[in-house]
């Protein structure tokens, strides 16, 4: 499974000069199963840049899946070339909500005046699914899809091929059900779907000394993001959805101080990382036990 | 419970409840009761870590539910239970006999809880009647 990830910017997209390392796109990642099955995770303004790349005799489909349906994970949309192309089969999987079928919430962005092009008009054979409360299969892959601690009906996926696993969870905010040390595991948001993950990637907002002013917006502090991921176990761990106010600089001082603390609670510094724009990991399998 | 956690709509009841002053119990979709905050201990006369999560063939006798002429109500009748089995909003009057051995008369106010999974669970708040002077 390849990860490679072409937004890690919440709320707005931010270019400019403070924003060129950890880059200034919303939040998109590809995944790249071991068939080459593509799925991408959340449609913020990341996946302009997203090339798929198919070689002529792949079949040319492709997974979105979408987390919520907050601006900054969908505003990418029409500005994906796939979605232009006739000769592409393109199912989107989103949170279901009583207020109407995902297609319809989607065509609220996708739709005058807000937008030139309307859904109905994408060339695409374009396909709309709520994803089930259970897991399902894409490809090699399971994903499960979980309503986590949010605002409005939003999702958090965990993507397992093999033994390897890939939690996916940039909004959200656990700490709004307690004190996260404190908790145990059945009422912490999103810990089934992170749960011993060979690589996470959480939320990380705000820094602790901002979060207090940003409680209930639904992302979370350095602190609880750190604290969720030594409660679930996670192998590896990228901090990303990074706040638009926070530059390069925030940024590196920002990882400095999560190694610490990540330190400081028993682990390895190497093991938390901030989500980087193009940048891309693979997870191997694991070694077996000798 | 999915996978060993609940559903985030009955993680941010909790949250509420938590919070909340007023009396409130929650129960998962199977009945269970999965918490009641301190307000609600105070008038049973016990804590939640002390009862811990219960069966509704317990939580549902354990304080002795009697209705207005001093019948015992069956559990299938309590609010909580009509509000998890109907997916409707359920009242009612009833006595308690708490755990520190107190009768109280109480009404009770059940909703179902549901979530795009379905129905998730129930609660119930509930606060001391106040008899007309």
């Amino acid at each position: 499974m390849r990860v490679k990830l072409w937004g890690t910017r919440g709320s707005i997209p931010s270019p400019g000069p403070d924003t060129v390392r950890y880059g200034g796109n919303t939040s998109c990642v590809q995944v790249t199963l071991s068939d080459g099955t593509r799925l991408v995770l959340d449609a913020g303004s990341g996946i302009r840049n997203l090339r798929l790349d198919f070689a002529d005799d792949e079949p040319r489909r492709l997974h979105l899946l979408l987390t919520h349906l907050h601006l900054d994970h969908i505003q990418g949309l029409l500005f994906f070339s796939p979605l232009f192309d006739a000769s592409m089969e393109i199912t989107i999987w989103g949170p279901a909500a009583p207020n109407g079928s995902l297609q319809d919430r989607i065509a609220r962005y996708l739709s005058a005046p807000l937008t030139p092009v309307e859904v109905r008009e994408l060339p695409c054979q374009l396909d709309f699914r709520d994803c089930p409360g259970s897991e399902w299969d894409i490809g090699p892959a399971r994903v499960r899809a979980e309503a986590v601690t949010h605002r409005g009906p939003t999702l958090g996926f965990r993507i397992t091929e093999g033994d390897t696993s890939f939690c996916y969870l940039p909004d959200h905010e656990p700490a709004l059900a307690g004190a996260l040390e404190h908790l145990d595991s059945e009422w912490l948001s999103g810990y089934a779907l992170a749960r011993d993950a060979d690589l996470l990637l959480h939320d990380c907002q705000y820094t602790d000394a901002e979060y207090p002013d940003h409680f209930g917006w639904g992302h979370s502090s350095l602190s609880d993001a750190l604290t969720f991921a030594r409660r679930s176990q996670a192998r590896r761990t990228l901090l990303g959805h990074h706040d638009p106010r926070h530059g390069d600089d925030e940024l590196d001082a920002l990882l400095v101080h999560a190694r610490e603390l990540w330190e400081a609670s028993g682990g390895a510094p190497a093991t938390v990382e901030l989500a980087t724009e193009l940048s891309e990991i693979s997870l191997s399998a694991r070694a077996s036990a000798p | 419970m999915a996978g060993g956690q609940h559903p985030v709509e009955i993680i941010l009841a909790r949250s509420l409840m938590s919070n909340l002053t007023t009396p409130a119990f929650l129960v998962d979709r199977g009945g269970t009761l999965v918490f009641f905050n301190e307000a609600a201990g105070e008038l049973l006369g016990m804590r939640f870590e002390e009862a811990g999560p219960l069966p509704a063939e317990e939580w549902g006798t354990m304080f002795i539910p009697r209705d207005e002429a001093g019948a015992p109500i069956p559990v299938a009748e309590l609010p909580l239970t009509i509000a998890l089995g109907s997916g409707q909003p359920a009242h009612g009057r009833l006595w308690l006999h708490t755990a520190a051995g107190e009768d109280r008369h109480i009404e009770a106010h059940a909703l179902p809880i549901v979530g795009a999974g379905g129905m998730g669970g129930a609660l119930a708040v509930f606060w001391d009647v106040v008899e007309p002077d």
